[in-house]
């Protein structure tokens, strides 16, 4: 295995672990601001969650798309 | 190879938690602003979007859209009419708060900035923000002392100091006045005592002032009372005599022992102020209730009687039931001020009053009404009828009950308002003001407001921005930031102050 691939596959490994992290902290802070609005919101822009996940994602996809989807394992 | 794999895993797993611990460190942030741990909650506005916390200003037509400059990106809304208002909501209640607004002024000489501390009935506590007379005077080098947080400005340099001012105060020049009482010096030599006793037999709701003159006669005033009952609250009587600026004299009655909005009014009896041997002039009788207690009719043997800034009339079928015999017909005031807001909380308060006969149209509940004089020159007087009462009037001036009743106590003395010309003026005192701060072709001014008394939970605050003739006079104000730095105790002197006592 090349050191290019196994550098590949970190980085696409860890833009994945970013947008599963970026999509779990919006999920989190969307809910949070159901219940006490204004938490978040008042010194974040939320959205700004999402945008960073979704360039996080593009990202990964460009670099190692397995990284987002790995295959099940049997 | 797969050893090669696994000499990478080490660094990959710190950076995943890393990448995971920082939204952490984001949300324990969070939760210490939220929570106010330290007591303080800063909250910055400037109208480049939506807020979850700062509304803008409102209503639409005196306040207009945000707006941006695409040269410089600055965003900003402009104030066209007021009052303006703006919800704010903190996820605590606090104790007092400092608004920073960084704003332009084209050419409103008198603005004032606050908050709403009840919406039913409307009170307001309002500061100053920027009196354009007091900042040209400052401008022009008008010569400045300073003495207990009273400022005394001078065009030509005759007093020392501001009590030698007080004390000697000219006669024969140019005085303005803003929050500050210089009227006690008022005397009439024409005056006669008069024998007959005045009634005043309109019912007042809530905290008033009054104001008399006395020469040669015995100051007496009963104040016939009943609680209402409708807050949650207690509601202590207190009747403060001034003369000058120091109690003399002081009645007191506690509550009646109904702290629950019951509605079951109650008659809380007669507090009589009776005082004999006083030296001529001017005495300030000042009502400390809230708005559950009326003042239902007041018997006075002095001539001179009258009411200052604010006079909450009651005598509406709203009230029937509270007092018995509730005299229900029109109302006629004599007032002094320049401007007027009136309001009423009741359907059966919506009607048309008239100020100097021309009608005013009080259509809305809980929406102040607001009327300014556009006359060249000021009467003594305008007369104010008003058909139903329940309204809340409030002014800059005195008013009468009866025209025989009217004196005009700030004959030497102008109250500073938006139309007062400095040309006029040869001193300026005033309390409670700082000049804005001069900023990025701005200005900058910090207005301290203690939360104290707010209705509610003081969580949803409503500040207004008061800038009286800004509509007429074609002006506008454009606020490019709000902000607002909240404060309290923090958490670990509640924590001691709540558990200290049992250690």
């Amino acid at each position: 295995m090349s050191s290019q691939y196994l550098t590949r596959k970190v980085i696409g490994e860890l833009l994945a672990f970013t947008t599963r992290t970026l999509v779990f902290w919006y999920i989190l802070a969307v809910f949070i601001e159901m219940v006490l609005p204004g938490f978040v919101s008042s010194h974040l822009n939320l959205d700004m969650f999402l945008w960073s996940a979704i360039i996080a994602a593009l990202f990964s996809l460009l670099i190692d798309p397995s990284s987002l989807f790995p295959k099940q394992s049997a | 190879m797969k050893q090669s794999f696994l000499r990478h895993l080490q660094p990959v797993w710190i950076v995943k938690a890393i990448i995971f611990c920082v939204p952490l460190v984001i949300v324990a942030w969070l939760t210490v602003d939220y929570l106010s741990i330290f007591g303080n909650l800063s909250i910055t506005y400037n109208f480049s979007g939506e807020s979850a916390r700062v509304k803008e200003f409102t209503p639409a037509g005196r306040a207009l859209d945000r707006e941006q400059n695409l040269r410089t990106g600055e965003t900003y809304q402009r104030i066209v009419g007021e009052p303006v208002y703006m919800n704010v909501t903190v996820p605590r209640s606090y104790d007092d708060v400092s608004v920073t607004l960084d704003y332009q002024n084209d050419g409103q000489p008198y603005t004032e900035f606050g908050l709403v501390t009840s919406e039913e009935p409307l009170s307001v506590r309002l500061q100053s923000l920027d009196i354009g007379i007091i900042n040209q005077a400052i401008n022009e080098g008008w010569s400045q002392i300073e003495s207990d947080g009273v400022t005394l400005l001078q065009r030509q340099s005759e007093f020392e100091s501001v009590a030698d001012f007080v004390d000697q105060t000219p006669e024969d020049q140019g005085i303005g006045v803003y929050r500050y009482r210089l009227s006690y010096r008022y005397t009439d030599s024409s005056y006669v005592a008069s024998p007959q006793k005045q009634v005043i037999d309109r019912v007042l709701r809530g905290g008033h002032e009054f104001w008399t003159y006395i020469d040669k006669e015995t100051l007496h005033a009963e104040f016939d009372l009943t609680d209402i009952n409708r807050d949650f609250n207690e509601d202590p009587i207190s009747i403060q005599v001034y003369r000058v600026n120091t109690i003399i004299h002081e009645e007191l009655l506690p509550d009646d022992g109904d702290a629950l909005a019951s509605a079951v009014a109650t008659d809380r009896g007669t507090l009589t102020v009776d005082l004999a041997g006083l030296e001529a002039g001017l005495y300030r009788i000042v009502v400390n209730v809230d708005d559950d207690i009326l003042i239902s009719q007041i018997r006075t043997d002095q001539e001179r009687f009258v009411a200052r800034d604010k006079v909450f009339l009651v005598n509406n079928s709203e009230y029937a039931e509270a007092v018995a015999g509730l005299d229900t017909g029109p109302t006629t005031l004599y007032l002094q001020g320049t401007e007027l807001m009136m309001q009423t909380d009741h359907t059966s308060g919506l009607q048309v009053p008239t100020i100097a006969g021309e009608p005013l149209h009080i259509d809305k509940l809980h929406v102040p009404y607001w009327w300014e004089s556009q006359d060249e020159v000021e009467p003594l007087f305008r007369e104010l009828i008003t058909p139903k009462n329940d309204l809340l009037v409030r002014t800059s001036g005195l008013i009468a009950f009866s025209e025989d009743a009217f004196f005009d106590a700030d004959y030497q003395i102008e109250q500073i308002s938006g139309s007062t010309a400095l040309e006029d003026l040869d001193y300026i005192i005033f309390k409670e003001y700082t000049a804005p701060v001069a900023d990025r072709g701005g200005y900058l001014q910090t207005i301290p407001l203690s939360l104290d008394g707010v209705v509610g939970d003081r969580k949803e605050l409503k500040f207004i921005l008061s800038a009286p003739g800004i509509e007429r006079n074609g002006h506008e104000i454009k606020v490019r930031e709000v902000k607002f730095d909240f404060h309290r105790a923090d958490l670990w002197t509640k924590l001691k102050s709540r558990f200290g006592g049992s250690s």
